[in-house]
């Protein structure tokens, strides 16, 4: 292990036991609070599960060429069936920053994909990168239509920290001045092409109410803290051993781990959070050892759980105590309810007859954005659906990945035809927002384990009619613009992709204002355990029509910010 | 994340879903893919690659090596059923050439060697009636379609086809969203 700091280590390496800080997952919010805390001058220990993953050192895939891999970027049909969800995320170039479905298994009613990164850096080393900031028409939705709970936060209590986390992520974008997607403060956007640029004319002309935007994304489009800048590959969840997008390992954790302040605990799955009744306070968590199996108690005095949606709302249902014997800070009974997932797949590609003298050059890691457009105001109401959507688009040359199947024929004709830049295209999907129902949950099959004693997670979930109505309306609005915009050859898709296909999954340890009906307050803090805070995605009320990950950053900052000064203060 | 999935791809979909499907052909489809036979027809492969993606002033399918790749997707990325359809395709392809020319397609001239494929081109799903592509959603994808497709997929992610037949950068370094196309350009080899 190079690590001569001993910061990265395992059970065996880590004699320490009392921290001031813990934080369970390393993440993209986990990675976020080891930051915070470190940088407060807190002693931080991170928990993760997974392996270790060195940054650059762990991408074993990162400069490999096509014909370096011996089937191409095509998962094997073994691959397929070992992996039947986690191979419908991967490819044999980042494969290995995904689990293997076999040794982490979970029951499923209806299909839900359970995408899972079990590493240091957690998913935000194959994250989509896309960062987005919800604003009030988000936060109070739930309020207005009555479904879930209200938001305890708004903008305003939002807007500083998504400067903050911003300002060190660094998000590439075009500033546009609206309401519903809010700008930030930043970095040259990656530059539409010309079909992109086009599209974004032509909807501009076409209707009032719509706007194409360069994806705002956290690639750097110049060098960024000493990260960076993009190269242009397009190969990011291989790792990126230019630091070119933000992750955990290339950012949070190395300026936690410059403060002097961080141990990060690989191969330690949390099994519980240690409560004790008469402090009425969590004093730590147990964890098992990946390997020796080992149980082995690790104490502090906040306690911050990042171990994603889906995992957090597991540790939290097999902490049980005579306090809690439904799990951890669950007397509202909301622990495992709520699940959502953004709902992907449908949308439409058209080609355009036109342009042909124009190209680019270099692979470019983002596409363009069209933020949501239906219900925001009187105007754009109406519909026979609840919230929104927002599209995200790429548009391209077509190439020999379609054109081998398009172009007909073979031999020499076929060959110029199938080596030379195709026919513009552009590809247009939506990202949906669905609504927080009670019944989509997970719970714990006590009767099945996995390798290390845990009862297995049984995921509950079922889309409603809002969702399939809305569904409708994405897959016509984007037919409807691309043949508006003149394009021709227009193909629809509605893959009907399993829940969860969007690697979005939220909700599960919903903040609320009311104990009764929520498990986290406004600042993220376990309504019944005061020194227990969750900023990972199971903490969102709602989950918006934005990307998330963007929101969980602020949150994890704002959250900590808070932790730090209540501790100070002597509340914790 | 692929959320962008190509349009009637074989590799990148996979093959169609059977269901409700039954009798000889169905059992000629699931039965274990002759695999022993398909390592001895590696060099028919590569004659048959080179005829889809001929040398021209870029080299073709079999300088680029593209049969490697083939070898290993049929062998190890392809379903049992797609297998099937391919290896009794492969073998009416020997017996038509047989019978047509009365040598091995490999023995074959070069304009003979387009007629056999021609034949088989004209017989694929591309040429077929709608009901007809219907009745093969059960039985899989045709020969000519899963042998057009693999040697393009091995031949674009070749060494030679990347960058040789296309351009292919490694580390592009910089962005550049619309220039003028130079002449004769040559696209992109990943994007």
């Amino acid at each position: 292990m190079d690590d001569p700091g001993q910061v990265y280590v395992n059970s065996k390496g880590l004699q320490q036991k009392q921290f001031d800080a813990i934080v369970v997952g390393s993440g993209i919010s986990g990675g976020w609070a080891a930051k915070e805390f470190c940088e407060k001058g807190l002693k931080t220990l991170v928990i993760e599960r997974g392996r270790n993953v060195v940054h650059i050192k762990d991408y074993p895939t990162a400069t490999m060429a096509p014909w370096e891999f011996p089937h191409g970027l095509i998962n094997s049909i073994a691959e397929k069936k070992d992996d039947p969800v986690s191979s419908e995320n991967y490819d044999p170039g980042n494969k290995s920053f995904f689990v293997n479905d076999r040794d982490h298994p979970y029951i499923q009613d209806d299909p839900f994909h359970w995408v899972r990164g079990y590493q240091v850096g957690g998913r935000s080393l194959t994250w989509g990168r896309q960062c987005y900031r919800l604003s009030d028409l988000d936060l109070e939705a739930n309020l207005k239509d009555g479904h879930g709970v209200d938001w305890p936060i708004r903008y305003k209590d939002l807007e500083p920290w998504y400067n903050y986390v911003e300002e060190f992520t660094g998000i590439s974008g075009k500033a546009e001045g609206l309401s519903q997607l809010p700008d930030g403060n930043f970095l040259p956007a990656i530059e539409m092409n010309c079909i992109e640029e086009y599209f974004a004319k032509k909807i501009s002309v076409n209707y009032k109410d719509r706007l194409v935007t360069p994806a705002r994304v956290a690639n750097l489009s110049k060098g960024w803290k000493g990260r960076g800048p993009c190269q242009y590959r397009n190969l990011c969840s291989r790792g990126c051993p230019y630091g070119g997008y933000f992750s955990s390992n290339s950012a949070t954790l190395p300026a936690a781990a410059a403060s002097g302040n961080l141990s990060v605990l690989y191969d330690a799955l949390v099994a519980e959070v240690i409560y004790d009744d008469k402090q009425k306070r969590a004093t730590g968590v147990r964890i098992i050892d990946a390997h020796t199996k080992e149980s082995i108690e690790y104490f502090a005095k906040i306690i911050f759980l990042n171990a994603s949606t889906i995992d957090t709302a597991s540790i939290l249902l097999r902490s049980t105590s005579s306090r809690f014997p439904e799990g951890l800070g669950n007397d509202s009974k909301q622990v495992g309810h709520n699940l959502m997932d953004h709902f992907i797949g449908t949308g439409a590609s058209g080609d355009f007859d036109g342009l042909t003298d124009q190209y680019y050059y270099g692979r470019k890691p983002a596409g363009i954005y069209m933020p949501r457009f239906r219900n925001l105001n009187n105007e754009t109401s109406g519909k026979e659906y609840l919230r929104g959507w927002g599209y995200q688009a790429i548009g391209a040359r077509k190439s020999w990945d379609e054109l081998g199947t398009e172009v007909r024929g073979f031999g020499k004709g076929f060959k110029e035809k199938l080596l030379k830049p195709g026919p513009w295209t552009i590809w247009i999907g939506g990202w949906g927002e669905t609504l927080p129902y009670y019944d989509n949950r997970i719970t714990l099959d006590e009767n099945k384990k996995d390798d290390w004693g845990f009862p297995i997670v049984h995921i509950h979930f079922k889309y409603g009619d809002n969702e399939k109505a809305m569904k409708k309306d994405i897959l016509e609005s984007a037919v409807e613009m691309l043949e508006k915009a003149g394009f021709s050859g227009i193909n629809t898709f509605n893959y009907n992709l399993p829940a969860g296909s969007a690697i979005h999954e939220m909700g599960t340890v919903r903040m609320g204002r009311d104990p009764k009906t929520s498990v986290l307050n406004g600042f993220n803090q376990m309504h019944d355990v005061k020194n227990v805070f969750i900023t990972d995605g199971s903490c969102m009320t709602s989950a918006a029509w934005q990307n998330p990950s963007l929101t969980y950053m602020a949150l994890t900052a704002r959250a900590c910010d808070f932790a730090v000064n209540e501790l100070k203060k002597g509340n914790l | 994340m692929k959320r962008r999935k190509a349009i009637g791809s074989i590799l990148l979909v996979g093959g169609a879903t059977a269901i409700g499907f039954g009798g000889y052909k169905w059992y000629s489809l699931t039965k274990i893919p002759d695999k022993n036979y398909l390592l001895g027809k590696k060099s028919l492969l590569a004659d048959l690659a080179e005829t889809i993606i001929p040398a021209t002033d870029t080299p073709g399918a079999k300088e680029a090596g593209a049969v490697e790749f083939m070898m290993n997707l049929l062998n190890e990325c392809t379903d049992a059923k797609t297998l099937n359809r391919f290896v009794n395709g492969l073998q009416d392809l020997e017996k038509y050439s047989h019978s047509r020319f009365h040598r091995e397609f490999s023995e074959c001239s070069a304009p003979e060697k387009e007629s056999v494929l021609h034949y088989f081109d004209q017989q694929s799903e591309s040429h077929k009636s709608i009901i007809e592509k219907v009745k093969d959603r059960y039985t899989g994808y045709g020969f000519f379609e899963i042998l057009k497709e693999y040697t393009v997929y091995s031949y674009c992610i070749s060494e030679k086809g990347a960058s040789l037949g296309m351009r292919y950068i490694a580390v592009p370094g910089k962005y550049l969203p619309c220039i003028p196309l130079e002449p004769n350009q040559k696209a992109w080899a990943t994007k």
